[in-house]
């Protein structure tokens, strides 16, 4: 598992606009501590601070985060993706990913999850992009 | 009541299969699993597609894809048995030859003998005929 610490924004310039980085540490309980442009131009806000109970279910970021507790239980990534109706009742079709992250300096292989790495996109049904 | 279905991808590593993702789209996972077996990090990748039925609460697991260097190896055997055989033809071996039996051996030794016999029994005819008229 990659090590959370090993991670830069940076690094991958053209991806980041649409990837989010959640802290699943005990004393976050699931937290967005950063996130792309895209995310906060998508949400009209920067979602960073807000738990994954407080994203609303209609929105990318929110159907994003909803199988995390799948990729916590098991420790891989996952890709899930669909279509909803988002919160503007705009049909967006998504397609979405999650990879777990750990320690800087696990104590034994396959250690504690500490983040999750995220990137989700999606566009209208009708074929034009929403992002 | 709905029927979920997800594909994991397992790799083969240190003697065992282990997740290493998961999708819910096939063609997702089937494009993932032949990338990585194209990478040649791992000996054996597969997807295995997973259905659970909540109204039943019973999952069904069945592998839709697997890619192994073994398979890939026993493919390259099984296709050059089937080939058809080419090979050059042995050179003709000389018929062996027919032993002779023994009787006529036997035969043969016999005549040789009475011929060196008759022989010189003439011979010995002849050296006394010539000491008679001498």
């Amino acid at each position: 598992m990659p090590a959370r610490g090993a991670f830069d924004p940076e690094a991958i310039p053209e991806l980041w606009p649409w990837c989010f980085l959640i802290d699943v540490e005990a004393r976050a309980q699931g937290r967005i501590v950063a996130a792309g442009s895209g995310h906060h131009d998508f949400h009209g806000r920067n979602p960073e601070g807000m738990s994954l109970a407080e994203l609303p279910e209609a929105t990318l970021l929110g159907q994003a985060v909803a199988f995390a507790g799948d990729v916590l239980e098991r420790k891989v990534p996952a890709s899930y993706g669909g279509n909803f109706i988002d919160i503007h009742g705009r049909d967006l079709l998504y397609r979405s990913i999650l990879l777990p992250l750990g320690e800087d300096r696990p104590e034994h292989e396959g250690g504690r999850i500490v983040a999750l790495l995220g990137g989700a996109n999606c566009r209208v049904r009708d074929g034009s992009s929403a992002g | 009541m709905a029927v979920m279905k997800i594909f994991e991808i397992h790799v083969y590593r240190g003697g065992n299969w282990t997740i290493d993702s998961i999708f819910d789209d096939l063609d997702l996972a089937l494009c993932e699993a032949e990338r990585m077996d194209r990478g040649g990090r791992f000996s054996a990748v597969r997807v295995v597609e997973e259905t659970f039925d909540e109204q039943t609460e019973k999952a069904r697991t069945r592998t839709v894809f697997r890619s192994t260097k073994a398979d890939k190896i026993n493919a390259a055997t099984k296709a050059r048995v089937e080939a058809p055989l080419r090979t050059v033809a042995p050179p003709r071996r000389p018929p062996p030859r027919r032993k002779s039996s023994l009787s006529s051996q036997v035969i043969m030794a016999i005549l040789l003998l009475s011929l060196i016999v008759a022989g010189g029994l003439g011979a010995i005819y002849l050296i006394n005929t010539a000491n008679g008229f001498g």
